[in-house]
């Protein structure tokens, strides 16, 4: 498991700094990733749905346009046609007849450039129109040919002789008695077409046209020129007869390009209509944006409550650890002591058989000197012995000494006697008292009562300050130990010395850490600011007063019982 | 009045003839032993008025021999001698009914003093029967 | 802040313990002198009657005797003291040990344990915090005196091993079981946080079927001066 690995590896910092970002990114993916995920499949959804949607616009487009094509169509068809019905082929044949028609066709319908009427040899029997092409021979003619072929027929568009572009419509029709075909013949400028092609409004339509099914343009492309250029991206719709769609990957912009191609009906034209891709939709772009916004917020939501998450989390997982650390720390310090107890211990034990014995044959000695005869060196003799048991005397001293301090090493709150701890703390310092010819006093109040606390950091505390003092006096001095209750719950001990004192500047910082007044070397300044951090730790107080040349008085006040919050307090 | 008969049960021999010899020196009647079987030994053989005990020895325990010897002789007074001086270990002899306890180094007239009162409460207590 | 208080509080007490020792010594020297001085004269012949005089002189001989006894006890006492004092130093293994066994040796005599040490001449001086050493062998070795269930032999061996000094302790004779029960949780988080915190590695309870506890102490480099 993997968050077990990283715990397990995490009492290190670096530990937790990798663990940290692991779990941060993962966290971000988990909750960013399914997010993203439908996100995705909805713009996929979403787009496809709003493709769909536009193809099917684009062919309705193209279907309406083929319709209203097809009715311009029809009408320039059913005006040859009603001609065809409404005269003979010989009426027609009289060249006035026919301009009085074309004028007055001309007059109602735009677009008509010429009419003319066309024998069964293919020669043009009567013009009328704005050329002179009465007797043209068509015979040789293309159209001439396919129009044989059908009773109505449309052309392509083509230039022609006028060089301008039309089409043409023709309709053939027998003439009475013989096996023979006649055939009227009217030009349409393709600008009737053009109108046409104007008059279908396509919403964001890029380009609309006709071609024929080579790929000529019938009409004028706003993008690939002019009528009868040639349209590159033609393809035949097949037979389909609603029109197809064609994807065109445009190059220009890169934009994907639509393309839908129907065949007009009885003409030999197809209606294209170019739009450019969806993505230019507007809807499609406020999509886009909401979807981008929405994104960049959820990103930022996601990092900064994983963020939060993850600090509180690895802090927690850190506070967890720390309070081990410090909790095995405390169990490895006092089991520590315990064992420096224990050893010290067995070893005032151990060396408490060797004095039993020597105090013994001392005494021995003594005894048989005793009985003895008087003799030169007898009195040396004795003073031997007497050196010898008064140095087990002390030994005896010390030695108990030593097993009550280990005694004390594993026990942290007891009832303590302060005036007992006071005058053992002294037995500490007599010798160096002794030699720095300080008298230290007791004023202890006999009535004191115990309190509750911890022994060792009570020995530390006062041996911290009297070691302090008699430092302070240097030699030749006197100090005072002073206890008495001062309140229900709080006891006082008073510790004043007749040394040099300290200005108030000093005595504002003597508590501060690494503050010393000794020269380098001699000390290391931590030790009132360690007395300070035990008494706090006991629940108690510690007050400085102090007069230059006059002395210091140290207050500490110490309470009856240690609440639960002062021990777990941290100096 | 009859020598007070003392066995010192100790496994520190240095220590228990030295002691032995300066209680000879005062008109006591000491004998040595240096394990707890054979101080149970000799306790078969005569009956001492007072013992001195150390309460460690490699054999038995001090408060083991103290018990037996209470078995055998209740009227024996025990005084317990300890380098293992913790005073719960001396308390537990005394319920056991030991005289007393002494840390070692004992101050050899305190420990005659000792010997000198257990004696009185044991001839007060014979007296009284 | 709370570490400092500690170390200073652990030096607090090594201080006070040399200071014990110290002055056990001090009086010790004062014995031997009256003594020495007793048998002295004695030797001159100044010792009145011969018989007296014998018996003095067995006397001065055995309190000389029971002087060094003290007197080793108290130096033992007193070195193991100083380490305390000291956080971080270079120092000789052997003679830690030596000195930390002489101080065990009461409790496992108490116990019917016996305590055998085999010391490889001339290791390296090892470089480590020796109060922390000195606790983790004397956790270890306490551990395996007061939960052995019978009489026991443990064997304390050093020698040098790819650049570090090796500790180990063997407990003759004890099954995989008496490991578990030598080594238990409490003890074994306590061990392993200690041993992690000094950088050295350690192995235990138990190595290929035998209970024994192996510690890699890393060498200060040069040849450490023989004990």
């Amino acid at each position: 498991m993997f968050f077990f690995d990283f715990f397990q590896g995490a009492d290190r910092q670096g530990g937790y700094m990798s663990f940290r970002i692991a779990l941060f990114l993962s966290m971000v993916a988990i909750s960013l990733v399914p997010g993203y995920v439908i996100n995705g499949l909805t713009y996929g959804e979403y787009k496809k749905l709003l493709k769909s949607d536009e193809r099917d616009q684009l062919l309705w487009s193209a279907q309406g346009g083929k319709k209203s094509l097809e009715v311009c169509v029809e009408e320039c068809k059913s005006v040859v046609r009603f001609i065809s019905m409404d005269y003979t082929f010989e009426e027609l044949l009289d060249q006035d007849v026919a301009s009085e028609l074309f004028a007055r066709i001309r007059a109602e319908y735009e677009g008509i450039v010429d009419l003319g009427v066309i024998d069964s040899d293919g020669i043009q029997r009567t013009y009328a129109g704005p050329y002179r092409l009465r007797g043209y021979d068509y015979s040789e003619q293309d159209w001439y040919h396919k129009i044989l072929a059908r009773r109505m027929y449309v052309s392509n568009v083509f230039m022609g002789y006028r060089k301008v572009p039309h089409f043409v419509i023709a309709v053939t029709n027998k003439l009475p008695d013989k096996e023979e075909y006649w055939v009227l013949r009217v030009t349409i400028d393709v600008k009737k077409l053009e109108d046409a092609i104007s008059g279908i409004a396509v919403k964001e339509v890029r380009d609309i046209f006709l071609v024929d099914e080579d790929g000529v343009l019938q009409t004028a492309s706003t993008l690939h020129g002019k009528v009868l250029g040639q349209y590159p991206n033609f393809s035949l719709p097949g037979s389909k007869k609603d029109g197809v769609i064609t994807v065109l990957e445009e190059s220009k912009g890169g934009h994907e390009m639509l393309q839908a191609t129907i065949a007009v009906e009885d003409t030999p034209w197809f209606l294209v209509l170019v739009k450019e891709g969806y993505v230019h939709g507007k809807e499609w772009e406020t999509f886009l944006r909401r979807l981008r916004i929405l994104f960049v917020i959820s990103f930022v939501v996601v990092l900064v409550v994983v963020y939060q998450l993850v600090n509180s989390l690895t802090d927690r997982l850190m506070d967890a650890e720390q309070k081990r650390q410090a909790i095995l720390t405390e169990v490895e310090h006092s089991s520590k002591l315990a064992s420096v107890g224990r050893l010290a211990a067995g070893v005032a034990h151990e060396i408490n058989n060797p004095l039993a014995v020597i105090n013994q044959k001392a005494g021995l000695m003594s005894d048989l000197l005793e009985l003895s005869d008087d003799f030169g060196q007898k009195e040396k003799f004795q003073k031997s012995i007497d050196g010898i048991q008064g140095g087990v005397e002390r030994c005896k001293k010390i030695t108990h000494r030593l097993l009550g301090f280990a005694r004390r090493m594993d026990v942290s709150l007891e009832q303590i006697d302060i005036n007992d701890l006071l005058r053992e703390v002294l037995g500490f310092l007599e010798k160096e008292a002794l030699y720095s010819r300080i008298d230290i006093d007791l004023s202890l109040d006999e009535a004191l009562p115990a309190i509750v606390s911890d022994r060792g950091q009570l020995q530390q505390i006062f041996l911290n300050i009297l070691n302090n003092g008699i430092d302070a006096i240097g030699h030749d001095g006197a100090m005072l130990l002073e206890t008495r209750q001062s309140g229900p719950e709080m006891i006082e001990v008073l510790i004043k010395d007749n040394g040099p004192g300290m200005t108030p500047d000093v005595m504002r910082h003597v508590f501060d850490p690494f503050f010393t007044t000794k020269n380098a070397g001699e000390g290391t300044g931590l030790g009132l600011s360690i007395t300070y951090g035990l008494v706090k730790k006991l629940g108690g107080t510690i007050e400085i007063d102090s007069e230059v040349d006059v002395g210091t008085v140290f207050t500490v006040s110490l309470p009856l019982e240690q609440t639960h919050e002062a021990g777990e307090e941290n100096g | 009045m009859d020598k007070i008969k003392v066995l010192i049960v100790d496994d520190e021999v240095e220590f228990a003839t030295a002691v032995a010899e300066r209680l000879e020196i005062r008109n006591f009647f000491a004998e040595v032993v240096d394990c707890g079987r054979d101080a149970l030994l000799s306790l078969e053989s005569s009956v001492p008025d007072i013992v001195l005990l150390d309460l460690k020895m490699p054999d038995m325990s001090g408060l083991e021999v103290l018990k037996k010897i209470k078995e055998m002789h209740p009227e024996v007074e025990v005084i317990m001698l300890t380098g293992h001086g913790s005073a719960a270990s001396g308390l537990s002899g005394k319920e056991l009914g030991a005289f007393d306890y002494m840390m070692k180094p004992v101050d050899f007239g305190e420990l005659v003093e000792t010997i000198k009162l257990a004696y009185k409460k044991q001839q007060r207590a014979t007296t009284a029967d | 802040m709370e570490n400092v208080l500690r170390d200073s509080h652990l030096a607090c007490v090594g201080k006070l313990l040399a200071g014990f020792t110290h002055e056990l010594k001090n009086h010790l020297a004062i014995i031997n002198e009256s003594s020495g001085l007793m048998a002295d004269m004695l030797e001159m012949g100044k010792g009145g009657e011969e018989e007296t005089c014998r018996k003095f002189q067995k006397i001065t001989s055995t309190i000389a005797e029971r002087v060094v006894q003290a007197n080793v006890l108290a130096r033992h006492l007193n070195g193991f003291a100083h380490r305390m004092d000291v956080p971080d130093s270079v120092f000789d293994i052997n003679e830690l040990l030596d000195e930390e066994l002489a101080l065990i040796l009461r409790f496992a005599k108490l116990k019917g344990v016996s305590i055998s040490s085999r010391f490889q001449g001339g290791l390296p001086s090892v470089d480590s915090n020796p109060a922390l050493l000195q606790f983790i062998l004397f956790a270890l070795i306490d551990s395996i005196i007061s939960r052995l269930e019978c009489a026991g032999e443990i064997n304390v061996i050093t020698l040098e091993s790819g650049g570090n000094v090796q500790v180990r302790i063997e407990v003759a004779g004890a099954t995989p079981e008496d490991g578990g029960r030598i080594f238990h949780k409490d003890l074994a988080e306590l061990i392993r946080f200690a041993v992690k915190k000094i950088n050295i590695s350690f192995d235990g309870p138990v190595d290929k079927g035998r209970v024994r506890f192996t510690l890699n102490i890393p060498s200060a480099g040069g040849p450490g001066a023989p004990c």
